[in-house]
């Protein structure tokens, strides 16, 4: 017999009150519950209660638990490795060339540049200098435009909440006048 | 403070803006005017006016967010409100020129050396340091990061730091093929190309610490806005929607 085929395998098992979404819903999972000062970090991350405008500000406390000091620890020591990785480094600089004999022969090797002179006469050049040159500009002015988009697209998203925020606020404050009519009333 | 006053942008910033946008005019008419063209690599070598300052913009980026991450794992509330949008910005200008350096350098490999890329020290290094800020953006952009992911994210950011001294002293450190000209212990520049260069190195910074200042500005901006969001919904008087 087929164990998936099993009674409480089956569907109808699954779907029982204890499993199905009203039980999730109980009022001591609900936003009150939440917005408890007890309630810790580790909670609002589980799946079903993740809300995320309510986790926010607990999120957003000072944080004093054992993976912050991990953090923080690990802080230090990467401000320590620095401390001593700048000076280890530019302490002995070695030759930027290796010594002309030390090369095997027939290897072929890349001068490093150290110094640039003005061209004498016409140019002569086999790869086209120009077309490099005009991608090089192009693509950097490019990126500055799509920096600059990035921006507009942000800024246009604050100005959305900003107006989203100020209607819910006069929104509450109508239904606040309202209410408040009713119990003068 | 009334609205219409803080929503207008300090004079620093103006004074800031029109500076940047001079300097950048100024640049770009003697690089192409008033700078000699090169003797071995010809016109192509005016790519080292724009890829040295990107490198210049690339550092304050990196930098500024290593710093200011490193701040914020040690403060709290408003100032690591403050700190932490430095670092973000900081890490995208810093991504942003990371990128400039990465694509004008190529194409001044293929003139100079005849290949796109090679793995030189200096390039290796500069191509990691852009990785790993590239992560702490990724990082940071999962969804509503809350204080721990921006945390962790900060931990990566001071960690991205260490990255940066061993890009620029790999050239001395390591040798390799990439040009060492404005070093003490390079050759020099010709009088006309070290005046443009030294513009253009003015300019680039100046553009890198206008775009930070901009940035961290709207996401300073941003995060207060989703404060507020936050506290409306806590004291009732809106509904999460």
């Amino acid at each position: 017999m087929n164990r998936l085929s099993q009674p409480h395998l089956s569907q109808p098992y699954l779907s029982q009150p204890y499993l199905s979404q009203p039980y999730l819903s109980q009022p001591y999972l609900s936003q009150p519950y939440l917005s408890q000062p007890g309630l810790s970090q580790p909670y609002l991350s589980q799946p079903g209660l993740s809300q995320p405008g309510l986790s926010q500000p607990y999120l957003s406390q000072p944080c004093r638990s054992r993976p912050v000091r991990f953090i923080r620890l690990v802080s230090f020591l990467c401000l320590g490795a620095l401390a001593f990785l700048v000076p280890m480094l530019g302490a002995s600089p070695v030759s930027a060339q290796p010594e002309a004999e030390e090369q095997p022969e027939g290897e072929q090797t890349v001068v490093q540049s150290q110094e640039f002179r003005p061209m004498e006469g016409p140019a002569q050049e086999d790869v086209p200098g120009g077309a490099l040159m005009v991608g090089a500009y192009g693509l950097l002015f490019l990126f500055l435009l799509l920096f600059l988009l990035r921006l507009q697209v942000l800024q246009a998203a604050t100005a959305r909440d900003v107006t989203r925020l100020e209607q819910s606020v006069s929104s509450a404050v109508a239904k606040g006048g309202a209410d408040k009519g009713k119990k003068d009333r | 403070m009334t609205r219409a006053s803080s929503n207008r942008p300090p004079i620093l910033w103006l004074a800031l803006a029109v500076v940047t946008t001079v300097l950048l005019g100024i640049t770009l008419y003697m690089i192409f005017f008033f700078a000699p063209i090169e003797r071995q690599m010809g016109i192509a070598q005016k790519i080292f006016y724009i890829h040295v300052p990107s490198a210049w913009g690339m550092y304050i980026g990196f930098v500024t967010c290593g710093i200011c991450s490193g701040i914020h794992l040690f403060t709290s509330g408003k100032k690591g409100r403050l700190w932490d949008s430095l670092a973000v910005s900081g890490a995208e200008i810093g991504v942003l020129f990371c990128m400039a350096v990465l694509v004008t350098g190529p194409l001044w490999a293929r003139k100079a050396w005849g290949i796109w890329w090679t793995w030189d020290p200096r390039l290796t290094s500069t191509m990691l340091a852009g990785l790993v800020f590239l992560s702490y953006l990724a990082l940071r952009s999962f969804g509503t990061a809350g204080a721990a992911e921006r945390r962790f994210a900060s931990a990566l950011g001071l960690l991205g730091l260490l990255v940066l001294p061993i890009i620029h002293y790999a050239t001395r450190r390591w040798g390799g093929q990439h040009p060492t000209v404005i070093t003490d212990q390079g050759g020099g520049l010709h009088p006309d190309m070290a005046v443009t260069f030294g513009v253009s190195s003015v300019a680039f910074v100046c553009l890198a610490i206008l775009l930070l200042w901009t940035r961290s500005r709207m996401e300073l901006s941003r995060r207060r806005l989703q404060e507020a969001d936050m506290t409306a919904i806590q004291s009732g008087l809106l509904e999460e929607a």
